[in-house]
Formats: structure tokens, C-alpha cells, sequence
């Protein structure tokens, strides 16, 4: 169950940073990319809360 | 006869270096302290723990702290010499002594008076100081926030351990 939503997660962190990545490439908009970066640090803390608490799961 | 006042001589900056040490000394000293504390419960108490599958190898905890607190020090001294105009250095070096100090604290309340459970309490104080010493040192320099990441990262981490040991001994 930890273990689905830390792919789902990790899929979220690397999908808004190659947006950001292709946002960057295009030449669009710095604040657009403002945006990006902050919700990848957003979702980037939350994949590494789903995989700590993955971890503490499997301790038993 | 009068002379024109002289400029006053500048004033030998502390050097920087000094500082530098001091700050590392400091640290150092933490770890020598709680490593004291920690030491002699390794073959006995701590041994006989029930630990996750992902528990490190005792060897590594060493090492790794070394260089934690190496590059903690560093962070320090980079916001003590920082500018003199510069504000909020005094909260941000005060947050640093509060971690640093709880730091301590935890390998006390673990090894030294092996209440697991008190010691998650105080980890996860550790944890919050860290990362508001972060937020107040990358304000005044990227670097310095930089230099706390892999601690920051090393404690999450520990948080975990120390959750899943009190689950498996509790």
C-alpha cells in the first residue's frame, strides 16, 4: 500500500521536474518555472515522508 | 604643535581561521561526548535490541558523523563571519546551539538512559531544530543551508531507526 503511493509519489516528483526542464528549454516563463520548482519541492517532501514511513512498515 | 589624528590602526580582524576551529571544536566535542555515552552500551544493551532489516552496520555511524558534524561546523562559521550588517545571524547561531545541544541530548536519553521511546520524543525536536536552523541559514547563505541537507537527511533517517527499534523492543 506505502509501497503504491511512493511510486505514484516518485512519478509526481520526476513528471513536474521534466516540465520544469522542458518549461526551462522552451524559453517559457521564469515565473512558470518559479512554480514548477516549488511543487516539485513540495511533492519531493511528501515522496520522502511515504518513503520513510514505507520504511517504518517494513520493520516489522 | 599639533599633529592631524592620526587614522586609528585597523583593527587585526579575530582571524578567521580561529573561529573556524572553535566551531569545530565544538561539534567534535558533541560527538567525542555522546560517542562516551554511546560506546560502552554497543556490546551489551544495545546488542541485544531487536533491529529493522535496514539498521547500518555499526561501523559506519562513525564516519558518518564525523563528517556530519565537519560540515556543520562549517555552516556555522560561515554565517558567524558572515558581514557585519547582516541581519539575523544571533536567532540563526541560537537555533544551531538548540540543535546541537538536543543532539547531545538524544545519545543521553538512548544509550545513556536507554529509554527508546523518550529518545524518539527527543529526535524528532532534533529533527524540527535542524530544519529551522536550515531555513534560517540558507536565508543569509545558500551554502550554509547546503551544508546541512545530508544532516538533515542522516536524521530523518535515524528517526526512522529509532521508531522502528521502539516498535520491534517496545
Amino acid at each position: 500500500m506505502s509501497n503504491v503511493a511512493l511510486v505514484v509519489a516518485m512519478l509526481a516528483v520526476a513528471g513536474v521536474l521534466l516540465l520544469g526542464l522542458i518549461n526551462m528549454a522552451r524559453g517559457g516563463s521564469p515565473e512558470t518555472s518559479q512554480k514548477l520548482m516549488r511543487w516539485r519541492v513540495w511533492l519531493q517532501f511528501i515522496a520522502v515522508a511515504i518513503a520513510m514511513l514505507a520504511l517504518f512498515m517494513s520493520s516489522r | 604643535m599639533t599633529h592631524p589624528a592620526a587614522p586609528p590602526a585597523p583593527v587585526p580582524p579575530f582571524p578567521r581561521f580561529a573561529i573556524l576551529a572553535l566551531f569545530v571544536l565544538a561539534c567534535l566535542g558533541v560527538g567525542f561526548l555522546g560517542a562516551a555515552v554511546t560506546r560502552p552500551e554497543i556490546a551489551g544493551w544495545y546488542a541485544a535490541l531487536d533491529k529493522p532489516w535496514f539498521q547500518p552496520p555499526n561501523w559506519l555511524f562513525g564516519p558518518v558523523w564525523t563528517v556530519l558534524y565537519l560540515m556543520m561546523a562549517v555552516a556555522a562559521w560561515r554565517i558567524a563571519v558572515l558581514p557585519g550588517a547582516v541581519g539575523g545571524r544571533a536567532p540563526a547561531l541560537a537555533l544551531f546551539a538548540v540543535q546541537l545541544a538536543l543532539n547531545l541530548t538524544w545519545s543521553f536519553v538512548f544509550f545513556g538512559a536507554h529509554r527508546i521511546g523518550w529518545a524518539v520524543v527527543v529526535i524528532l525536536a532534533l529533527w524540527l531544530a535542524i530544519f529551522a536552523t536550515l531555513l534560517a541559514f540558507v536565508r543569509l547563505d545558500r551554502v550554509a543551508g547546503v551544508l546541512l541537507l545530508p544532516y538533515i537527511a542522516w536524521v530523518t533517517f535515524a528517526s526512522v531507526l529509532n521508531l522502528a527499534i521502539l516498535r520491534l523492543n517496545g
